[in-house]
């Protein structure tokens, strides 16, 4: 098996094994969520979007199996249960997240929609912290979109963006 | 979302038509220049799929998400909610708005806050006449809120209308309309409506 870096679109979970990478582009306010095994390295990444599968602005929603890991709780959990059908040991589960930016950030509409991004942060964190999955690193926030790439075999989160110098977490 | 008649796309394509030259028609006069806006094009894709969109107009070395662009974010209220997405040619965007800088201030010196609200100003002028036309077809009042604008990779800016969508649908209906220059793709605005916007405007064609 040669090398590859799978693309995770936006709405969107994939899983692998080293020495291929996952990698997720262009996050404004969307939250990419990293999950693996620290020790077999079995990795999986999520690009999710909102915060909740159940309500929508209070209203209930309405989740279709097709679109589960448009949403912080649902994708977490499927995630979680494709890593560990892949072989991963579920206390041996740790996370890194990026992204959750506020977009436009020196305009001055003010609705909702211009903070989901702070609520998908919260949302991601408080979903891994029910599962007991300790965040390792988070590079979140901030005014800008960022692409990562993430390195199972070496279990780093490359980051990097238009504006600003590339990280590693 | 609903299924959309052949019919019913085309009626929202006619108001798109008109008012996207409406805003040719005024952009040309005030930059004394011809800026070609091309028929718009209406089509659904997948919510993952519409920076996809680009690729087929730019030729980009890399994943057309990373493009650096000009984004325009135009919140709209009124009797309908949605919003309008301008994206652009960063160099594009730029050029157009040191004609409109030149053409009222002569002698102003040209720095990147002033490039950035030249550029507002004009989305402004754009929205305006596109909803001008829509207001006089659908007999409904769309009150644009003042433009955002952002440079940054092109998902990061389809972010917030990708969401926005993303909360009632999967499928987003893509009413853009294109700006050219030469035959070379330079931008794009999106219309993108909520689901009882769409259904607002449907009734008020029909």
């Amino acid at each position: 098996m040669s090398d590859s870096i799978i693309k995770v679109n936006m709405a969107d979970i994939k899983i692998c094994r080293p020495p291929d990478m996952l990698k997720t582009l262009g996050l404004g306010s969307c939250v990419g969520v990293v999950i693996y095994d620290k020790r077999s390295h079995i990795s999986g990444m999520a690009h999710i979007m909102l915060p909740d599968s159940k309500y929508i602005n209070d209203k209930e929603n309405i989740v279709t199996e097709t679109n589960r890991a448009k949403f912080a709780d649902t994708a977490i959990a499927d995630m979680v249960e494709m890593l560990i059908k892949e072989g991963a040991k579920k206390h041996n589960l740790v996370a890194k997240i990026a992204g959750g930016a506020h977009m436009y950030m020196y305009g001055t509409y003010d609705n909702q929609i211009m903070h989901v991004g702070e609520r998908n942060i919260e949302a991601v964190e408080y979903c891994l912290k029910k599962l007991n999955i300790k965040i390792l690193a988070k590079d979140v926030g901030g005014n800008y979109g960022r692409t990562i790439i993430f390195d199972p075999e070496k279990c780093i989160l490359h980051i990097r963006s238009a504006q600003k110098k590339n990280i590693e977490i | 979302m609903k299924e959309l008649t052949s019919r019913q796309l085309d009626a929202l394509l006619e108001v798109s038509h008109v008012g996207a030259g409406n805003a040719t028609k005024v952009l040309s006069e005030i930059l004394e220049k011809d800026v070609r806006i091309n028929v718009p094009v209406a089509k659904f894709c997948k919510l993952n799929e519409i920076a996809d969109n680009f690729s087929n107009e730019i030729e980009y070395d890399g994943d057309i998400e990373e493009m650096i662009m000009s984004g325009i974010l135009v919140m709209l209220s009124g009797d309908i909610d949605g919003m309008l997405m301008f994206l652009f040619d960063t160099d594009y965007a730029t050029e157009l708005s040191k004609d409109l800088i030149k053409k009222y201030l002569e002698d102003e010196e040209e720095d990147e806050t002033l490039v950035i609200s030249a550029i507002t100003e004009l989305v402004n002028i754009i929205c305006g006449a596109y909803l001008k036309a829509f207001g006089e077809m659908t007999d409904l009042e769309i009150i644009p809120s003042v433009p955002m604008y952002q440079q940054d990779m092109l998902g990061a800016l389809l972010s917030i209308p990708a969401i926005q969508i993303g909360e009632i649908s999967d499928d987003i209906l893509l009413l853009d309309t294109r700006f050219t220059k030469g035959g070379e793709f330079k931008g794009y605005y999106l219309f993108i409506p909520d689901e009882k916007s769409y259904e607002k405007i449907l009734e008020k064609l029909e």
